[in-house]
């Protein structure tokens, strides 16, 4: 764990995460993000302390999914799929070169 | 000295499932279609917008399942992968990790006569991603049709000792899907794709060798040449002292070889965690039996049936299960007329050599068009000749062998005072070949059929003008000594 | 006319049948508002005056001609800005939704123009739902209309303020881990997060789906009890939502003021020594008092794990997030930074452009807690700890029907005042946080003012689908204390900020 303790998080811990979630900060927000970051782990660390051994998960999604009947579609008009787009060609999304 | 090796392969097979809709929206699954046509907000990965489960893939799931000896695991949790790729529309794919719906399955392979059992790990449920094209302009294009398109992904166990287990067992498998109706298992539209684990180690060693993952295979022989390709390459570095990483490979079927894919940028780390817009997937137990008493026949009990019961040949019985359609074809056939041996050989070599499998539902030959034909000619209304003959016409004009006889008078002539009198008539029509005969050569016989037949038109029953002709140039002998 | 336009949701929608009032004037009337009060306010994002119109037309037109009309018909109504609409921009307060136009409406959006209300526009929210203060929305601050100096509450802070304002007659919000009932409280009026599974996610803009719900806020009980009719049940394109019918609230909203054979519990945990208002705490303890009067039983119950709600909260909350906004990548939709490079700049300027500094720390924060090698000590020991949290309201509820508690320690607090601590603004959501781990239906409603004039929060948690439990004791509670129908004086003005 990168976490020391007083939870201060390694400046390289936070880029990691930062590039994980495809998120660039600016170099001047990164050294605030990493105090914060390490004062909600700071507070979130009194859950160590607490005996969960044995106890299942709650997800409260529900019991049991339901299955989907056939016919059920939320219809596009032509060319709505792309009236968002940021960059379309034609009906395609376009995005630069994936190598 | 030299090491003896072991190879140990385990293959990951993906098959599309065979629903008209997506595993989460409402969109066709149909291959091809105009970009990005068969969309909706879910499968674009919209924002606000909820997936909900598609009760026919759960059951073609639960059929490959069931086919394969799993078990069914209730309840199954779907989960979230994420990773961000432009054809991945929510950053995550939705499948299923912890609690696969299926587990602990196996499948009989055959390799050099001998039978041995594969065990089936696992069988999860996902959707599939769309695809990126590389437009001219050196932009990706992202089509998302094939986005959330239902795949099951079923994971073997590592089994397998060569390259031929591996197709043997691959083989298996595909005829299995196709057999039940799961999954079309066309590889080159890439509804059956096979990824192949890897590893070597000295022979008696249990532990496991280092694997490398490989991808890109899209043929049988294609996954044949890169195991074998990848085995050896295992060996070749392990005996000059190197070492393998535990890499993702891509076969290059038109190198013949393997590479190392690009690093990606970090390690994996996809954050599974179960997916919260999915409560866990429950497969009450009557429904899991529901789906074992619909599973049909499967290929090797298909051809049991077809050696032990209709006395076909293990390669007559290996031919008509090359495609589910034929078995099918073959069965109706069967039921309409029981000649089983006859009714594969005009299936296999007359209408097969014409229409191709893929046609043959639409074809005017149907099963019991082609067992009538075969029934006429097991009574002894037409010749095998004249059934030739009148097969084709049934290829062209799409009548009935009954229409055609009828129309065209190819009914054979079976009444022997008739067959006697066309002889008779052939004898005395020809003293010169008669002569011929008397003096011994028995060659002109021959002519004298050919006369008959073609007075006839080919209807008079073959055997009883050979007997009748037989006969009668004896009298004419006789007659002159 | 403007005096003779009726105040409240069902007021306004019995003058409207009885044909006292038509569509178009109670539209042009609360669009007259919105033009001479919002200014002040900032609670729309959008205001759809054209739409709104056409559309009450139509129903007055429908009207006319004698068509029966659906249960809302032609009262206007503002949404938060996380719900779908179809063909009206929703932005979530981001950047990366700017300009952002759904193809389809949210459930909740179909079922209230089924009963044909009236949708006025969109309204202001922290970005993402992500904030206690409505001061995270990208584009303007929404002010508190009791006191124009001070936040709102959040996330659903332009929902809350819209209606207090007289903006719309009722609004939709969301509440994710006290973003319904904490601005309520702030800007007194009702707003209720009904049970998980009650009211159909989808077309809700997602911050942690297994703690979002969309409810309804409105002037008082009754009126919330209305619009909760109109959106709840069953949907089929919500996996998560559940079949169970919708309670008929008739006979719990029914002015009998008799609470006698109900059990309430006030847990020792929700009125600690410290960090609880005093103001705050006398007006829930004479409300507590008013019940008792009303022949409520209170009784003394422990929710002993609630000390851990906030940092549960918090990793669920932010590693879900984590995932739900993974899809605004800027490919399909959304800010797309100018002229990437590459695929990877496309991705990580893009969404760092885009997002601001409270949904990237959230984002972090929920990354971190799924990562490889830290699941299982933070979002893996946090989905277990919510269980204990879960197991603590089920053994409350063995013994009583209700919990009564405080909204928020504090009422309004003055805009800026937070905002460079993060922790303590999560702290200020302690008391609303774990109904939404627990998935139960929560309820707040004024109760009074402060020595400031602000109003304060009564927050009432039932058990799961008991929804009308919980309206037959806050309309009891509302007709008996007479604490309903306050309204900040116009225009809105800042008020002088004591301390």
């Amino acid at each position: 764990m990168s976490t020391s303790p007083e939870h201060d998080l390694e400046p390289a811990t936070v880029a990691h995460i930062a590039r994980l979630a495809r998120l660039e900060i600016a170099p001047e927000a990164a050294e605030r993000l990493r105090r914060d970051l390490g004062a909600i782990l700071g507070h979130i660390e009194q859950l160590t302390g607490l005996d969960t051994t044995g106890v299942p998960p709650t997800t409260l999604s529900g019991e049991a999914t339901r299955l989907r009947p056939e016919g059920l579609r939320v219809a596009l008009a032509p060319g709505e799929h792309v009236a968002n787009a940021p960059d379309h060609e034609d009906a395609a999304f376009r995005v630069p070169r994936v190598l | 000295m030299s090491i003896r090796w072991e190879a140990v392969i385990g293959l990951e097979v993906h098959c599309q499932l065979l629903t008209r809709e997506k595993l989460f929206c409402g969109c066709p699954t149909t291959f091809g279609g105009a970009v990005n046509d068969h969309t909706c907000p879910i499968c674009l990965g919209f924002p606000g917008v909820m997936p909900v489960l598609n009760g026919e893939a759960v059951a073609l799931a639960l059929t490959a399942g069931l086919a394969l000896d799993c078990r069914v695991r209730s309840p199954s949790v779907f989960a979230r992968k994420h990773y961000f790729y432009p054809d991945l529309p929510k950053g995550y794919q939705v499948t299923q990790y912890e609690a696969p719906i299926l587990e602990f399955g196996h499948l009989a392979i055959e390799v050099d006569g001998a039978s041995r059992d594969i065990g089936i790990r696992r069988i999860h449920m996902e959707e599939d991603a769309g695809k990126s094209i590389h437009a001219d302009s050196g932009a990706t294009l992202v089509d998302l049709n094939r986005a959330g398109v239902p795949l099951i992904e079923i994971v073997s166990d590592p089994d397998l000792r060569s390259a031929d287990e591996a197709v043997a067992y691959l083989k298996a498998l595909h005829e299995i899907v196709r057999f039940t109706g799961v999954c079309d298992g066309n590889m080159e539209e890439g509804s059956f794709r096979c990824d192949a684990n890897v590893s070597v180690r000295p022979v008696g060693q249990r532990t496991l060798g280092t694997r490398t993952e490989l991808k890109n295979m899209n043929t049988f022989r294609g996954v044949q040449r890169a195991v074998e390709y990848e085995i050896a390459r295992h060996i070749q570095v392990l005996e000059d002292g190197g070492r393998i990483d535990q890499e993702t490979r891509l076969w290059d079927e038109n190198a013949g070889r393997s590479r190392a894919m690009r690093g990606k940028e970090d390690a994996h780390d996809y954050r599974y965690f179960p997916e919260p817009d999915l409560p866990p997937l429950v497969v009450a137990p009557d429904r899991v039996e529901a789906v074992r008493a619909a599973l049909p026949e499967l290929p090797r009990a298909i051809r049991r049936r077809l050696v032990e019961d209709h006395g076909l040949s293990t390669y007559d019985a290996a031919v008509l299960t090359g495609e589910p359609a034929l078995v099918r074809w073959f069965d109706a056939a069967v039921a309409a007329h029981p000649n089983a041996k006859a009714l594969c050989n005009w299936l296999t070599t007359e209408l097969l050599g014409r229409v191709p499998v893929s046609a043959l539902a639409a074809c005017p030959v149907t099963p019991e068009r082609l067992a009538r034909l075969v029934a006429l000619i097991d009574d002894q209304t037409i010749s095998g000749k004249i059934a030739k003959t009148i097969f084709e016409k049934m290829l062209l004009s799409g009548e009935t062998p009954d229409a055609i006889i009828d129309a065209e008078g190819l009914r054979q002539v079976t009444d022997t005072g008739a067959i006697e009198a066309t002889v008779r008539a052939v004898v005395a029509a020809n003293p010169a070949q008669v002569a011929q005969f008397r003096a011994g050569k028995t060659t002109v016989r021959g002519f004298f059929i050919g006369q008959i037949m073609r007075q006839s038109g080919g209807k008079l029953n073959p055997a009883l003008v050979n007997e009748i002709l037989d006969r009668l140039l004896a009298q004419a002998t006789d007659q002159e000594t | 006319m403007q005096h003779a336009m009726p105040e409240g949701l069902r007021a306004l929608r019995d003058a409207l049948v009885a044909g006292q009032v038509s569509a178009v004037e109670a539209t042009r009337h609360h669009l007259d508002r919105i033009e001479r009060l919002d200014a002040a306010v900032g609670a729309y994002l959008t205001v759809d005056a054209e739409g709104a119109l056409a559309q009450a037309h139509a129903i007055d037109a429908r009207r006319r001609a004698g068509e029966a009309l659906g249960a809302l018909a032609g009262v206007p109504l503002g949404l938060k800005d996380n719900l779908l609409t179809q063909g009206l921009r929703t932005t979530c307060a981001s950047r990366m939704l700017d300009r952002f136009v759904p193809p389809c409406d949210a459930t909740v959006v179909r079922r209230l123009r089924e009963a044909d209300a009236v949708v006025l526009g969109k309204l202001n929210m922290d970005e993402f739902a992500m904030g206690s203060s409505t001061e995270n929305s990208a584009f303007q601050v929404t002010r508190n209309p009791w006191d124009l100096r001070r936040a709102p509450g959040g996330s659903s802070g332009g929902s809350a303020a819209a209606v207090a304002a007289g903006l719309c007659a009722g609004a939709l919000g969301s509440d994710t881990g006290g973003s319904i009932r904490q601005p309520a409280s702030f800007c007194g009026v009702v707003g209720l997060k009904p049970t998980y599974g009650r009211v159909s996610r989808f077309g809700l803009i997602a911050f942690a789906s297994s703690l979002d719900q969309v409810g309804p806020m409105a002037r008082d009980v009754r009126d919330t009890a209305t619009l909760f009719e109109a959106i709840g049940g069953f949907d089929p394109a919500d996996s998560t939502s559940t079949e169970a019918p919708m309670p008929a609230l008739g006979s719990a909203l029914r002015a009998d003021g008799d609470l006698s054979g109900l059990r309430i519990g006030l847990p020792r945990e929700y009125f600690p020594d410290e960090g609880l208002a005093p103001d705050v705490r006398a007006a829930v303890e004479s409300a507590v008092e008013v019940l008792r009067g009303l022949g409520a039983e209170i009784v003394s119950v422990s929710l002993p794990h609630t000390q851990y709600a906030i940092s549960t909260y918090y990793l669920i909350a932010t590693a879900e997030a984590s995932s739900n906004l993974a899809r605004f990548d800027g490919v399909r939709y959304g800010h797309r930074t100018a002229a990437p490079a590459d695929l990877q700049t496309l991705y990580a300027r893009s969404r760092g452009e885009a997002f601001g500094l409270e949904v990237a720390r959230r984002i972090m924060l929920g990354t971190f807690a799924l990562s490889a090698g830290y699941q299982d000590a933070y979002y893996g020991k946090a989905a277990q700890v919510r269980t204990l949290i879960r197991r603590d309201f089920e053994a409350a509820f063995a013994q009583v029907d209700a919990l009564v508690t405080p909204t928020s320690p504090t009422t309004a607090f003055p805009l800026g005042e937070r905002l460079a601590d993060p922790l303590q603004m999560y702290l200020a959501d302690i008391f609303t946080i774990a109904c939404n781990l627990a998935g139960l239906p929560g309820l707040s409603m004024p109760c009074g003012f402060d020595a400031a004039g602000l109003p304060i929060g009564l927050q009432l948690l039932g058990r799961p689908f008991d929804e009308a439990g919980l309206f037959r004791i806050a309309a009891a509670y509302e007709d008996a204390s007479g604490t309903a129908g306050h309204r900040p004086r116009e225009p809105f003005v800042a008020q002088e900020v004591p301390r």
